[in-house]
């Protein structure tokens, strides 16, 4: 076996063919996967929409985006009779009233209804969440455009699987800047 | 005496123009080289330089290419975007593996090295299309991952090191986000490997064990903070110099390996050790650094002076067959670490008399790196003792240990050492002159 492994030098024209084959599929394969995951639940989710806070920052890698704040990120501690701690998986419950609001946090996956999974980021007074929907990438000019307009209010379009995992659609100001 | 690592290819410089002058023959300036374990040939430097610049313009498109993307532009469908991206990945790639397959490696390497870039601008692509923000650092660590096997497939040292430094990346937002990068080892250890085994790079080498340091402490953190968060403890520190004196022996039994690219690694190791401890010796010289740890609990109680005892023992094995100037110093800090890190778990701990101590120790260490330097030629060791103890001095003038009076007599102490050190070395030198006579 040991002699096998020693013959995996880039001067083995076999080894480089299995190896690089193998390597540029995974590559294709994970860039797939990442695109599948991000679009499934837009093609099979249910649309809700969430109110929601933005402010503007810059990412390293991916350029400007909004920061998107929803009103169902904060989780009061009423809402839920069990107790979590950071980074732990929970269920949303949401309930439509206009927007859809929070109606209470789980350990479980709800059996009915519509739900939102979260992963909580702090435990303070009550519980901060979030749903990896909490990004919103725009051109520059755009993204500093919705932040001044973000005052009059704004909302997501965001489409639900029934695992709970969100996809953001669309971002929506009240004033039509965004 | 031995050649610091960089000024090497100087050195085979300068031989080669004695050669080209007729002051010595090619097989002389051969043998005078073999020495420092390098060729004539090795004066030759430019497919290298050639070959760095390309690398480097390589990264500076690859750089480019990811601002364009993170323009945004909204302009165009985002599905042809992706596909765009999508294709030039896979065509830069199967290039590099055209390449490789013709016997042309270097371009191979650097095509590959542009597709591997290109490969995370792709995940950035698909991230920013459909606004995935969830855990923005998975991004960059499937970036990490995709190109881990290239290391293993082209040993090439251009693509570990964009590995390495896509993985440290990770490693260090995944940790500031409140995650615990567990497979951060598994990137340094096959940076390790090419290091060791294929290729010379002690950058690859002692960025890799840097890592490992790195991460250890993060788990320990990790464990402080009961598995689910990051909670700096204190027993951090001896386990920290438990690591220094485990690898200060390896650095040592690097130096007497037969294999000169091991040799080079761990005189390197042992530089940069040597620095760390100088370093963590200077920040130990200040009172109030004592009296916090003192006054800190420690998760692991006597754990940590009893890992400073057998890091130190096993450290003293690997160096003792180096000689005094190996094992005398790493024996030396193992004790002063044992004890005074004894004394804290034992209670009672006077913080000035530690202060005092690590002062002291601060100056026989100058003192050493000073003798070292003249004994042995080495340039950089004579100045890093007289800097070491010029610090010193310093840090003493201005934060003083006790009142005006504490400081005069530890100044009076440190200079009695001074003194002393060099009437010793002065008979020292005497009784040669007069063995050689």
């Amino acid at each position: 076996m040991f002699k096998a492994i020693k013959k995996w030098t880039p001067a083995n024209r076999q080894f480089l063919v299995i190896g690089l084959t193998l390597t540029i599929s995974a590559q294709m394969l994970m860039l797939a996967t990442e695109y599948l995951s991000s679009v499934w639940p837009l093609w099979f989710g249910t649309p809700v929409i969430l109110k929601t806070a933005p402010i503007d920052p810059r990412s390293l890698f991916r350029g400007n985006y909004v920061r998107l704040n929803y009103d169902i990120s904060n989780i009061n501690k009423n809402l839920t009779q069990e107790n979590f701690k950071r980074s732990e998986v929970g269920y949303v419950t949401l309930k439509e009233e206009g927007v859809f609001i929070a109606t209470g946090l789980h350990r479980e996956k709800p059996k009915s209804g519509v739900y939102i999974r979260g992963r909580i980021a702090s435990v303070g007074s009550g519980y901060r969440m979030k749903y990896g929907i909490e990004a919103y990438f725009m051109p520059k000019e755009k993204a500093l455009k919705a932040e001044r307009s973000v005052r009059q209010g704004a909302t997501a379009e965001v489409y639900l699987l029934s695992s709970g995992k969100a996809a953001i659609a669309k971002f929506n100001c009240k004033s039509g800047d965004c | 005496m031995r050649l610091f690592r960089l000024f090497k290819k100087d050195m085979a410089k300068e031989v080669e123009d004695w050669v080209h002058d007729g002051l010595i023959e090619s097989a002389q300036g051969e043998a005078i080289l073999a020495r420092y374990s390098i060729q004539l040939k090795d004066a030759q430097g430019t497919s290298l330089g050639y070959y760095v610049l390309t690398a480097l313009a390589t990264l500076f498109v690859g750089l480019a290419l990811i601002l364009i993307v993170s323009h945004n532009w909204d302009e165009i469908p985002r599905l042809t975007r992706m596909l765009l991206l999508f294709f030039i990945t896979l065509v830069v790639n199967l290039q590099g593996m055209r390449l490789l397959l013709s016997g042309r490696d270097k371009a191979g390497v650097l095509w590959l090295f542009f597709g591997s870039i290109c490969y995370g601008a792709t995940i950035m692509l698909i991230a920013q299309i459909y606004h995935i923000g969830e855990h923005y650092p998975d991004g960059i660590f499937y970036w990490s991952l995709g190109v881990l096997p290239l290391i293993f497939i082209t040993q090439s040292r251009l693509i570990a090191l964009l590995c390495l430094v896509l993985a440290t990346t990770w490693a260090i937002v995944e940790t500031n986000t409140d995650f615990f990068p567990a497979s951060y080892p598994l990137f340094l250890v096959a940076g390790i490997w090419l290091a060791w085994v294929r290729k010379d790079s002690a950058l690859l080498f002692i960025g890799g064990l840097a890592g490992l340091v790195f991460w250890f402490n993060l788990l320990l953190a990790w464990i402080g903070g009961d598995w689910y968060k990051f909670e700096v403890i204190m027993d951090q520190i001896p386990a920290t110099v438990t690591l220094g004196l485990l690898l200060t022996g390896f650095a040592w039994w690097l130096t007497r390996h037969s294999d000169h690219r091991l040799r080079n690694y761990g005189q390197v190791l042992h530089l940069w050790l040597m620095r760390g401890g100088v370093i963590l010796l200077l920040i130990l010289s200040f009172n109030d650094a004592w009296r916090e740890l003192a006054s800190e609990d420690y998760l692991f109680g006597l754990f940590g002076p009893l890992l400073l005892f057998c890091g130190g023992v096993a450290g003293f094995y690997l160096a003792r067959p180096s000689g005094g100037n190996a094992s005398g110093p790493l024996l030396s800090n193992a004790l002063f670490f044992f004890l005074t890190f004894l004394w804290i778990h034992l209670g009672n701990v006077n913080d000035d008399i530690l202060a005092i101590a690590t002062n002291l120790m601060l100056v026989v260490t100058g003192i050493w790196l000073i003798r070292r330097g003249i004994d042995d030629a080495i340039t950089h060791f004579f100045y890093t003792g007289v800097g070491v103890l010029l610090l010193t001095a310093l840090l003493r003038y201005f934060d003083l240990i006790g009142d005006y009076i504490g400081g005069a007599i530890l100044f009076l102490i440190a200079a009695t050492v001074l003194f002393g050190a060099a009437r010793y070395w002065r008979s020292r030198m005497l009784q040669k002159e007069v063995a050689d006579v």
